[in-house]
């Protein structure tokens, strides 16, 4: 047989690796200056760019998509090339993947800095960079199945089985969630509305954390872990029921982001049980990788990368068992709303997703630089001031969330709240320190990495072609025998096929009832469409990301019920596209603010929060007493919600401006009223007559609350 | 106005949980199966895949 020369392309990989390292830095710096923002809130400068409501989706988008994005890139286009014995399938392909991806990343920088997203968590871009996402991932993926199919080993290890069910599903999760209908260049509506953009959102969210930070990481694992241990993964069965029931499962537990909410009973509890059920292949994943090194801990003594992913490991063991845990109804009572979920989150993000990046670059960059790693000692020091870094930052915010928790939930004897929200929040502050502290020992470490990781670069030559060796790949012509073996194993499109099955059916037994079953959500005569103004008012909402520190949801507690009003109902969120039901209370809920407070005790406290709440680490919006509303956009807006099925009046689109100037002109007298002059069109009014309009639809009846 | 009474009106709902859970169950006993009758040895090469590169 003849053996064939062939070179891997190890230029690719440098350039996916150079860019996970500058925005892991720069995602690490947002979060922090983000995090810092909760105790110093001046730090947001008073600039729109920079507000918490603008800064944490770049944290979060660029953690997500930049940092383990590309680090994924670089792990995949190294580890696939040698799985399969081949080249990348197509230079062109890789760097127009490469750079798409970058200029996505830029892209996103720039427009959510500028205020111009979905509000749609993990999903804020808007539009035409969703379009772009969607091209650059086809050609990923081509780009992939191209190299699978001219590959020279027959077999297909288990890694590429979870590179291509990350690709599958994450095409399917990002259409479904992006549907929405575009109002101008950098506008557009969710094409659900309320329940149903809920139930698909997080839906989406959940398996983004599955199938863009699980999966392809756990191909990673599989791969780089017996590398760098230089031992084949404990038991390879284990690894093939981890794929399948992993992705199998993983796809149904998104509701349980949504219990007690307005989503119907059913589909929280199918989101809880299986949440419970991904404890075992999580777990077996876990056992698989930590039992790969058994006997061998001296080498994890030794070797830098090995101890960050044995961290990294175990992270991922208690993250996929915690996560389970929070799906339980009364665990997520407690623990929904609060910091307990921010510091889940992160041992997720620092401890399994960094520390598996960091020991990939840090066996990378030796072998492509030819070389070995320019400090040993250093690279501990990373390991070390890194997980000193993580506990520093989860332990106080696990702390923060329960007490806050137990805290908006005390009564006195007299059955009265016993905490005003403001006192559960300044409460926080000492711990909201420590966590900032935390993550700048963990970004320090980083940094260590960059210098570490330079001058490996400096010191050795960087092979960008790297030659190998392998006899083609000739037509076996094998016995019936284990066909399906054979089928499922060595035929990429047919697992690429099955994968997508097997997502799908999650997906549509979860969506179809809400969907199809038009009493599943059940309208309210009284909810009615915004008014104009009140439409332009909740975009501003959404532009400045207020959703990410306020809810609009209020779930059937007593103490929910005592400081909110009656709690919410599917029927009244109708007419939102897209749902602003936020995850998060940093502060109080809105969903019943209307009429709560007068005009211009919004208007003082959006200017300047302390001014009304002594204490207050809201930021401030001064911009918006400035603006001029965007009027202009009115009729594009009304005319997208009646497609979206909101009944407005056939030719309301013309008129709405006339309507939104009166209102605004109310607004303007009730101002003056209290000696603040303002001129109507400002978008300080649209967004009063939002807050002013929010819960009003229901003038609840006397509550009968669970507890 | 509790909202579960609207879906209890809803009929096949309830159903949806139990064929759910079905579906899984016959889905890891078909893997389990097919895993367990693959044969030691081409596991063992496959798992050495990434180490012999
Ligand atoms: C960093 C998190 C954060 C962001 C972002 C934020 N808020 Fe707040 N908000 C708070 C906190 C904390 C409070 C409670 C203290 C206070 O009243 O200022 C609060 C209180 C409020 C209140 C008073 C609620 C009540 O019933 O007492 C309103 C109204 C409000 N915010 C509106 C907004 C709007 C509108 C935006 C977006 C433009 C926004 N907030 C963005 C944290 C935030």
């Amino acid at each position: 047989m003849t053996v064939e020369k062939f070179y891997y392309d190890n230029k690719i990989v440098k350039a996916f690796g150079m860019a996970t390292v500058v925005f892991g830095v720069v995602g690490m710096l947002a979060g922090l200056w983000a995090a810092i923002q909760l105790y110093l809130p001046a730090s947001s400068l008073n600039l729109p760019a920079t507000t918490f409501g603008r800064l944490r989706p770049l944290h979060t988008n660029a953690i997500i998509f930049a940092f383990v994005g590309n680090a994924s890139f670089a792990g995949i286009y190294y580890s696939l090339q040698r799985l399969c014995k081949a080249r990348m399938y197509s230079d062109k392909l890789s760097w127009f993947h490469f750079w798409g991806w970058q200029i996505i990343i830029a892209a996103a920088a720039i427009t959510l800095l500028w205020g111009k997203t979905t509000g749609k968590e993990y999903a804020e871009l808007e539009w035409p960079i969703d379009v772009a996402i969607t091209l650059v991932w086809v050609v990923f993926g081509i780009n992939m199945l191209g190299t699978i199919i001219k590959r020279r080993e027959k077999h297909l290890y288990v890694a590429i089985w979870f590179y291509l069910a990350t690709w599958v599903t994450v095409a399917m999760l990002h259409i479904v969630n992006s549907i929405e209908i575009p109002v101008s260049f950098m506008k557009s509506y969710s094409w659900y509305a309320g329940v149903q953009d809920a139930l698909v959102q997080w839906w989406y969210g959940h398996n983004a954390v599955a199938f863009f930070l699980t999966t392809p990481v756990l191909g990673l694992m599989y791969y780089f872990l017996p590398k760098a241990a230089n031992r084949p993964i404990y038991s390879y069965r284990l690894s093939i029921i981890h794929f399948w029931a992993l992705i199998f499962i993983y796809i149904w537990a998104g509701p349980h982001h949504l219990l007690y909410t307005a989503l119907p009973d059913w589909a929280q509890s199918l989101g809880t049980v299986f949440s419970i059920m991904l404890i075992a292949p999580s777990w077996g994943g876990m056992l698989n990788g930590l039992f790969t090194l058994r006997g061998a801990w001296d080498k994890v003594r030794e070797d830098p990368v090995l101890k960050f992913m044995v961290v990294a490991i175990t992270c991922y063991g208690m993250a996929t068992l915690e996560g389970p845990l929070l799906s339980l109804k009364n665990v997520s009572a407690i623990a929904h709303y609060t910091d307990w979920i921010v510091a889940h989150v992160h041992v997720g993000g620092l401890g399994w997703n960094g520390f598996m990046a960091f020991a990939i670059l840090y066996y990378l960059v030796p072998k492509m630089w030819n070389t070995t790693l320019y400090s040993k000692k250093l690279a501990t020091n990373h390991f070390w001031i890194g997980t000193i870094g993580i506990v520093l930052y989860a332990v106080p915010l696990y702390w923060a969330g329960f007490e806050q928790s137990l805290m908006w939930k005390s009564f006195t004897p007299e059955g009265q709240l016993r905490f005003q929200f403001m006192e559960t929040v300044n409460n926080l502050i000492p711990m909201y320190i420590s966590r900032s502290i935390g993550g700048a020992l963990y970004l320090t470490g980083a940094l260590m990495m960059v210098y570490n990781l330079a001058k490996t670069m400096a010191q050795g030559s960087f092979i960008a072609n790297e030659a190998a060796e392998a006899a083609p790949l000739v037509k076996a012509v094998s016995p019936q025998k284990e066909y399906w073996h054979r089928v499922i194993e060595r035929k990429p499109v047919t697992l690429l096929v099955l994968s997508l099955i097997v997502v799908a059916i999650g997906g549509l037994v979860e969506f179809m009832p809400t969907f199809l079953v038009k009493s599943n959500v059940p309208t309210i005569s009284s909810v009615k469409p915004y008014t104009p103004l009140e439409l332009q008012g909740r975009d501003i909402y959404v532009r400045e990301g207020c959703y990410v520190c306020h809810s609009q949801m209020i779930r059937p507690f007593r103490d929910e019920v005592a400081r909110y009003g009656e709690y919410s109902k599917a029927g009244e969120f109708v007419y939102d596209h897209p749902f602003q039901w936020g995850s998060k209370r940093t502060g109080p809920d809105l969903a019943r603010e209307g009429g709560k407070y007068p005009d211009s005790w919004h208007y003082n406290h959006m200017y300047d929060p302390r001014s009304m709440s002594p204490g207050s680490i809201m930021p401030q919006y001064p911009w918006l007493l400035d603006n001029k509303l965007d009027t202009a956009s009115t009729p594009a807006k009304i005319k997208a919600m009646i497609t979206l099925g909101v009944p407005y009046e056939k030719d309301y689109a013309n008129r709405a401006n006339a309507d939104l100037m009166e209102q605004a002109k109310t607004i303007e007298g009730n101002l003056k009223k209290d000696k603040i002059e303002t001129d109507p069109d400002m978008e300080i009014i649209a967004l009063i007559a939002y807050l002013q309009r929010l819960g009003k639809d229901i003038k609840g009846p006397a509550v009968t609350a669970q507890q | 106005m509790k909202f579960i009474h609207y879906i209890k009106n809803v009929s096949g709902v309830d159903i949806m949980g139990v064929f759910s859970l079905l579906v899984f169950v016959a889905f890891f006993i078909g893997v389990s199966i097919w895993v367990f009758k693959m044969k030691k040895s081409r596991l063992d090469k496959i798992s050495r895949i990434p180490i012999d590169n």
